[in-house]
């Protein structure tokens, strides 16, 4: 995608700010090509729109709307609807308690802390530190190496999120430990996964539930790391199975 | 529970049953078959309730919905892989959706290219384009950074500006 063709996604989806958006109109009033290419977007969404909306119109089956008006709530804590508020009230921060930890580089001191405050239950894996840097052992490494996110178990001890390529050209995963409760990056160096970065992932409510709060799971400071590494996109399926086929070698 | 708690309750209640509609034409972006989609639909809805007052209010309930499917099919997938089914090759059958109703040509065309698009790109497609979230509400719900959700948008949008031509 050229950055040209990027910015006229942007436009048509409404997604350029003020600024950016007066500078592509300006383009556009010189441009006869774009203004058909504009409109050639806009006409696709139109038609999406139109064959898609009549599916809102459809009865909806009444086993749903029960359920709905219905089926249990809660299980969760019982909190007054005005403390219920006040926390949403409090929440808009976008930093969480918890936070990337700053100075990784400089971390003999943060392996020591990282190793017993994160990896300290037997068989949950663990840390060992080679120059400087932080290697990943046990289940984790072997979970980084081995499992393809297409393919998890529903539940597994350490969950893979997703893999990408950094901008040094390295192979890199964000993984979770479950029973510990956090989450991190490691990129491939050679033989050996380093540690990028962790910070504390929610605890599962519920335990034996499957269900993954979309968003909540994965720290926001995870995918804002990861959103500055990327080199690209994440890779999908085929590309993690070629990665692994390769020893996740750049 | 109290008098308050229960208002936020039925509010709550209110909203989901307000975008039922919605939600059941998402479930049909992840299963082809209009019965599996609205199971998917009673999940994503007994699920919700059960964690309703994790909900921030003020912030979009859809999107918060969507993510739960999203979840959910993914473990849905897999447990059928599991089972040993066969998940329907969907080169093979980039067919049209069974909703069991008539529709127009058009929308038989335009639903055969949504199928035929690699997963992926059909959901951005179908959360930016139909749902008209912003990219920053469909990353988040599909768990993806935004320049992969952008990436994915392009191609699916290039991808179905060839097939529907």
């Amino acid at each position: 995608m050229t950055p040209e063709d990027e910015q006229l996604m942007a436009y048509v989806d409404g997604e350029l700010d003020p600024m950016a958006r007066s500078q592509f109109e300006r383009a556009l009033a010189a441009d006869p090509a774009l203004v058909r290419r504009v409109a050639a977007q806009r006409e696709l969404r139109s038609r999406l729109a139109s064959s898609l909306d009549p599916q809102l119109a459809e009865p909806v089956p009444e086993r749903l709307l029960q359920i709905a008006r219905t089926a249990p709530a809660g299980k969760a804590p019982v909190v007054a609807l005005s403390a219920w508020r006040a926390r949403a009230r409090a929440e808009p921060r976008a930093a969480r308690p918890w936070g990337w930890p700053a100075a990784l580089a400089a971390s003999w001191l943060l392996a020591g802390v990282l190793g017993v405050a994160l990896w300290r239950a037997p068989g949950a894996g663990g840390l060992s530190l080679r120059n400087g840097q932080l290697v990943v052992r046990g289940p984790v490494a072997s979970a980084l190496s081995g499992s393809l996110v297409s393919a998890q178990p529903a539940n597994p001890a350490v969950r893979i999120g997703l893999s990408f390529r950094d901008h040094a050209g390295r192979l890199c995963r964000t993984f979770m430990v479950q029973a510990q409760s956090s989450a991190g990056i490691a990129c491939r160096a050679g033989p050996d996964w380093l540690v990028e970065g962790v910070a504390a992932a929610p605890a599962e409510a519920g335990g034996a539930d499957r269900l993954r709060m979309a968003g909540s799971a994965w720290p926001a400071s995870i995918m804002r790391e990861v959103e500055q590494r990327i080199d690209g996109e994440a890779l999908d399926a085929a590309g993690e199975q070629r990665a692994r086929a390769q020893d996740w070698r750049p | 529970m109290s008098v308050e708690r229960a208002a936020g309750l039925a509010e709550f209640r209110e909203q989901l049953v307000a975008l039922l509609p919605r939600l059941r034409r998402v479930a049909r972006g992840f299963a082809r078959q209009s019965a599996d989609a609205d199971d998917l639909v009673q999940w994503v809805l007994e699920r919700a309730l059960e964690r309703w007052l994790q909900w921030r209010p003020g912030t979009r309930l859809d999107c918060w919905l969507i993510g739960i499917m999203r979840n959910a099919w993914i473990d849905e997938l897999r447990s059928r892989r599991r089972r040993g089914e066969v998940l329907l090759d969907d080169e093979a059958v980039a067919g049209v959706a069974d909703h069991g109703a008539a529709q127009p040509l058009e929308a038989l065309a335009i639903e055969a290219a949504l199928h035929a698009l690699p997963e992926e790109q059909r959901l951005a497609v179908l959360l930016v384009l139909v749902e008209g979230l912003s990219y920053k509400e469909a990353a988040a719900a599909l768990e993806v950074p935004i320049g992969t959700l952008t990436s994915r948008l392009a191609r699916g949008r290039e991808a179905l500006a060839v097939a529907l031509a």
